[in-house]
């Protein structure tokens, strides 16, 4: 009985990690940064263009 | 609250939805007060609750997304249009990757919201949250103190485009949908897209709103540039008298001196009939706030003729009388105003007057 539960275990295991990574990233929220500076360093590191937005909230 | 609905639906944009599919490809850096940011390099019209920038590491400024018109904050908000933007952006990107696009901009020199000293002295030293529509309000205070206020520019930001006749197809960001006036005797067509002004190239309505903007306002001409069936045609828009006149009713906390009556200019046949210069501000009154009565200000009426201010009758710049007092005068200030009212000539003492919501006490 130990031994089958085991197996099962495995097996669903097996197939958990057999699921497409994208999977997990669809329809995921963006990540806003707060930082000005942040978001620089963060454009030098990776090579993308920045979208910076003043929202202005009184 | 203005810009809220836009802005939640680009804030919470998923990256499976176009939309999040595109922003996901550039750094996103969402800023909600103003502490530390350069806002000579980030110069846009601080009446808008909500801006945007695509820029490189570098600062360099790939182009803007925003701006508003006298009616409402939102008008060229639409996601169609952002999403038009946001390939532009990453297109510029590229081909600044390339070697292919240069920042041709000046870069002027950095200034912080606490270089303003009035700023630094009301809001910083306080700990308050520097805002947008703070750093506006106290620019246009520093500005009078230090005698450096262009009112004509400064407190008439951002013309309509409208006024020349300029009718955008909002979803498809400068593609023209209909035209007339000023634009449309040089020649522009419903179609068209708007590619320069001035020489400047511009990809949405915010860099065509900052550049227009940035035009003299006493030029009488301006270049624009649209494109045609994959050609470029170049146009000479003559702007009409007073082009640059917006509505300050959605900055009445900034902009200073608060008249209290509007009116409509007297007609050149009028003005001769007066003995009045043709070119003057002789103008009849059409409106009147109340507050004038609660505030203490004046007794002027509608139909009232405004003649003269302080003996002065001609001003180049305008034909109305309170445009001139704009354009002219001071906040908490008494002027000498000659009115005609039922036939009669009269004189009358008129004040202007000052907002005190967020103005500093100097």
């Amino acid at each position: 009985m130990k031994l089958r539960i085991l197996a099962i275990a495995a097996v669903l295991a097996a197939a958990c990690a057999a699921l497409p990574a994208k999977a997990h990233a669809q329809g995921d929220s963006i990540h806003w940064i707060s930082s000005y500076h942040e978001g620089l360093e963060q454009a030098k590191v990776s090579g993308k263009p920045i979208l910076l937005t003043f929202r202005c909230v009184p | 609250m203005a810009c809220r609905r836009f802005d939640s639906q680009v804030v919470q944009s998923k990256t499976d939805t176009p939309l999040g599919e595109l922003i996901n490809q550039y750094v996103p850096v969402r800023i909600t007060q103003m502490d530390g940011i350069d806002v000579a390099l980030y110069d846009h019209d601080k009446h808008n609750a909500l801006y945007y920038y695509a820029i490189n590491a570098d600062e360099e400024i790939y182009l803007r997304y925003g701006g508003r018109d006298e009616d409402s904050p939102e008008t060229y908000l639409d996601l169609d249009s952002l999403q038009k933007a946001l390939r532009q952006g990453l297109e510029l990107h590229a081909s600044r990757e390339r070697g292919e696009w240069k920042d041709t901009r000046v870069r002027p020199t950095p200034r912080l919201p606490k270089d303003n000293p009035v700023l630094f002295e009301e809001v910083t030293e306080r700990k308050r949250c520097v805002e947008c529509h703070l750093i506006a309000d106290y620019d246009m205070q520093f500005k009078r103190e230090f005698g450096t206020l262009d009112a004509i520019r400064d407190l008439f930001q951002s013309p309509d485009i409208q006024t020349i006749g300029i009718h955008l197809d909002i979803p498809h960001g400068l593609v023209v949908e209909s035209v007339d006036g000023a634009v449309k005797d040089a020649g522009m067509l419903p179609g068209d897209d708007i590619v320069s002004v001035e020489g400047n190239r511009v990809h949405t309505f915010g860099d065509l709103q900052y550049y227009y903007d940035k035009v003299d306002r006493r030029a009488k001409t301006v270049r624009i540039e649209v494109s045609r069936n994959g050609v470029t045609v170049p146009l000479t828009v003559t702007l009409p008298d007073e082009w640059w006149f917006t509505d300050l009713y959605f900055r009445y906390w900034t902009v200073e001196p608060v008249v209290y009556f509007w009116t409509e200019p007297l007609s050149d046949a009028e003005k001769q009939e007066l003995e009045l210069p043709i070119e003057g501000f002789a103008s009849r009154i059409v409106e009147v706030d109340p507050a004038a009565q609660v505030y203490n200000l004046h007794s002027l009426k509608v139909d009232d003729i405004i003649i003269s201010i302080d003996g002065e009758y001609i001003d180049p710049d305008t034909r109305y009388a309170e445009r001139h007092v704009q354009l002219r005068k001071e906040a908490d200030m008494g002027m000498d105003f000659v009115i005609l009212r039922d036939g009669e000539r009269k004189e009358m003492r008129v004040f202007t007057h000052m907002q005190n919501f967020r103005k500093a006490e100097r």
